[in-house]
């Protein structure tokens, strides 16, 4: 399922927030992710902090395994976000 | 720019990121510069909401810009706890502001139970690594500044809360 990141927001901010979009994922993948993978599509966002990014994806890789998680049509400055919250985690 | 709650820091981003635009980064430095100035914010309210010690509250955003050294400054201030208000109580031994400060830039935590503690970090290499810049981080008595040649720390005047700024240097 392919769930497109530009719906929360173009900025993506804040710990609070991506709690928020990670239950609506949950509920809008509704069992989805026990056949497919959880699409992440980055298309459209210009920001991402990190502590969003941390969030919404340790929640959702809790929740389906990493395996799991596409994160897919990210600008350079959202995978510069990603390479260093996966540089932290590790 | 005085951002009372959380939710106006998010709803500003926006337009802080198209201030940076009007500064001359370009797409990616101003992604990323939003990005630093949304978690020194996020860490404003993360640490200070419920244990405001006056009844001024909130993020002050400041930025101002270089043209001719291509250098933008940006400050995000707080009139909350600081960092040994925020730390002294998972770590009740520290002794200073200034060690206060050292270790909340190690990634170290004051919110108990938490994976957390990065945003700080990624503060400090982006504007060292990505935009040649300096981390200045000044909370109570404490004044820590980073950059390429290392950590220099001083005892200075004391301010109620944090001003945490990191200058860039942009292409």
């Amino acid at each position: 399922m392919i769930i497109q990141m530009l719906k929360f927001n173009t900025v993506l901010n804040g710990r609070p927030s991506a709690k928020e979009a990670a239950s609506r994922i949950q509920q809008i993948i509704n069992g989805s992710a026990e056949r497919e993978n959880v699409v992440l599509d980055f298309t459209g966002v210009e920001v991402l902090t990190p502590s969003y990014a941390d969030e919404l994806l340790r929640t959702l890789r809790e929740k389906y395994g990493i395996d799991k998680i596409e994160i897919i049509n990210t600008s350079k400055a959202v995978v510069e976000t990603l390479k260093a919250v996966a540089a932290l985690v590790s | 720019m005085h951002c009372v709650f959380r939710d106006e820091l998010d709803a500003r981003l926006n337009k802080i990121q198209r201030i940076f635009a009007h500064f001359g980064l370009n797409e990616v430095e101003r992604s990323m510069a939003t990005s630093l100035v949304g978690e020194l914010g996020n860490n404003v309210f993360d640490h200070n909401d419920g244990q405001w010690p006056t009844s001024v509250r909130g993020a002050i955003i400041l930025a101002q810009m270089n043209p001719q050294k291509r250098r933008v400054e940006v400050v995000v201030a707080d009139p909350g706890i600081g960092f040994s208000g925020s730390l002294k109580a998972l770590n009740p031994n520290i002794a200073s502001d200034v060690d206060a400060i050292k270790l909340g830039l190690t990634g170290v935590t004051g919110r108990v139970g938490e994976s957390r503690g990065q945003g700080l970090q990624i503060v400090q290499n982006w504007t060292i690594e990505k935009f040649a810049g300096t981390v200045r981080i000044h909370s109570g008595r404490g004044l820590v500044e980073i950059d390429a040649n290392g950590q220099r720390v001083e005892t200075v005047f004391p301010i109620v809360g944090t001003l945490a700024s990191f200058m860039v240097k942009y292409k």
